[in-house]
């Protein structure tokens, strides 16, 4: 009940805040300030490249800016708005880099980042298989996976996201490891990590 | 007896509480065929690999000084915008009650 009522009043809250940021541009900020990390996550898992993430990300909100004064709520988060943007921006950014391929400097996205080097390469290797196997999942599953375990929301959030109730956020993520395991078979097959998963489902 | 659906999103809140292997499972292991199994794992390989990312926060305040930067001058181009002109508004209602005083003495002359 508690929790249901604190709920509505972050609603509340951001409802007011984004009818701030209209006229004041400080508000506006304050939205950014709490969405930057969330969009830039989406938008750096989608994409594998952080300088592409930043990139975007920019877009985002300077499009959120331009078209603020036509937002309107329609019972959807502001969140679900900014993720709205970020898909479209993704989605053009993969339809160019088909008609343009390009080599990737930075292939390994973070790892770039000292910080981040922590796995040994045979681990980075699997993460990176397991990843490029996420990014060919359709977007609103990959929107799942990120909004589950990098925002670490719950279902309900997700939910109100996503447009889509609890219980077809529940069905979606079965379905969404479903695919991936197909996902994996394929791509592994003959492969150390093949032999592992094959291991673990006659075990 | 919940589907799979149910025991996958218990297993996903255990993943995200920060409980691996074993200890993840809502069950214990081997109330779930192999299979199954292998979804729990693939589950819990996606919660290691999507870690969350901190964007450089020298990126961060650059952008949101851009932001800022952006929204004023977005919000002095609607000040400065000029109202529409508004001066056929006197001669619209002028002529209306020209009209209707004319009407009105017109009618009062026939009677």
């Amino acid at each position: 009940m508690n929790a249901r009522r604190s709920s509505a009043d972050s609603r509340e809250d951001e409802r007011r805040l984004v009818e701030r940021a209209r006229r004041d541009p400080e508000a506006f900020g304050e939205l950014y300030l709490r969405y930057v990390r969330s969009i830039y996550n989406y938008i750096f898992y989608r994409t594998g490249d952080p300088e592409e993430a930043e990139d975007l990300t920019s877009r985002v909100f300077l499009q959120a800016l331009q078209h603020l004064p036509r937002f309107q709520e329609r019972g959807l988060p502001f969140a679900a708005w900014l993720f709205r943007i970020a898909h479209n921006l993704v989605a053009n950014w993969h339809r160019d880099r088909r008609r343009h391929p390009t080599i990737g400097l930075s292939e390994n996205g973070h790892d770039r980042d000292s910080a981040h080097i922590e796995a040994t390469l045979e681990h980075r290797e699997k993460q990176e298989q397991l990843l490029k196997a996420i990014r060919r999942l359709p977007p609103d599953r990959q929107q799942l996976l990120i909004l589950k375990f990098v925002e670490g929301l719950p279902n309900a959030e997700i939910a109100r996201i996503m447009g889509r109730t609890e219980g077809a956020i529940r069905v979606l993520y079965h379905r969404t490891l479903e695919a991936l395991r197909r996902e994996l078979m394929e791509e592994i097959s003959g492969s150390d990590d093949l032999g592992s998963l094959r291991r673990d489902q006659t075990r | 007896m919940p589907d799979l659906a149910h025991w996958l999103d218990l297993h996903a809140i255990r993943l995200r509480e920060g409980f691996r292997g074993n200890a993840a499972f809502p069950l214990p292991p081997v109330a779930f065929s192999p299979e199954e199994r292998a979804l729990f794992q693939i589950a819990e390989r996606v919660a290691e690999a999507l870690r969350p990312v901190e964007p450089r926060s020298v990126w961060v305040s650059s952008l949101y000084e851009r932001l800022i930067g952006k929204a004023h001058q977005q919000r002095c181009m609607r000040a400065s915008l000029p109202r529409p002109s508004r001066w056929w508004l006197p001669v619209i209602l002028g002529t209306a009650a020209l009209g209707v005083w004319t009407y009105r003495r017109l009618h009062a002359l026939r009677h």
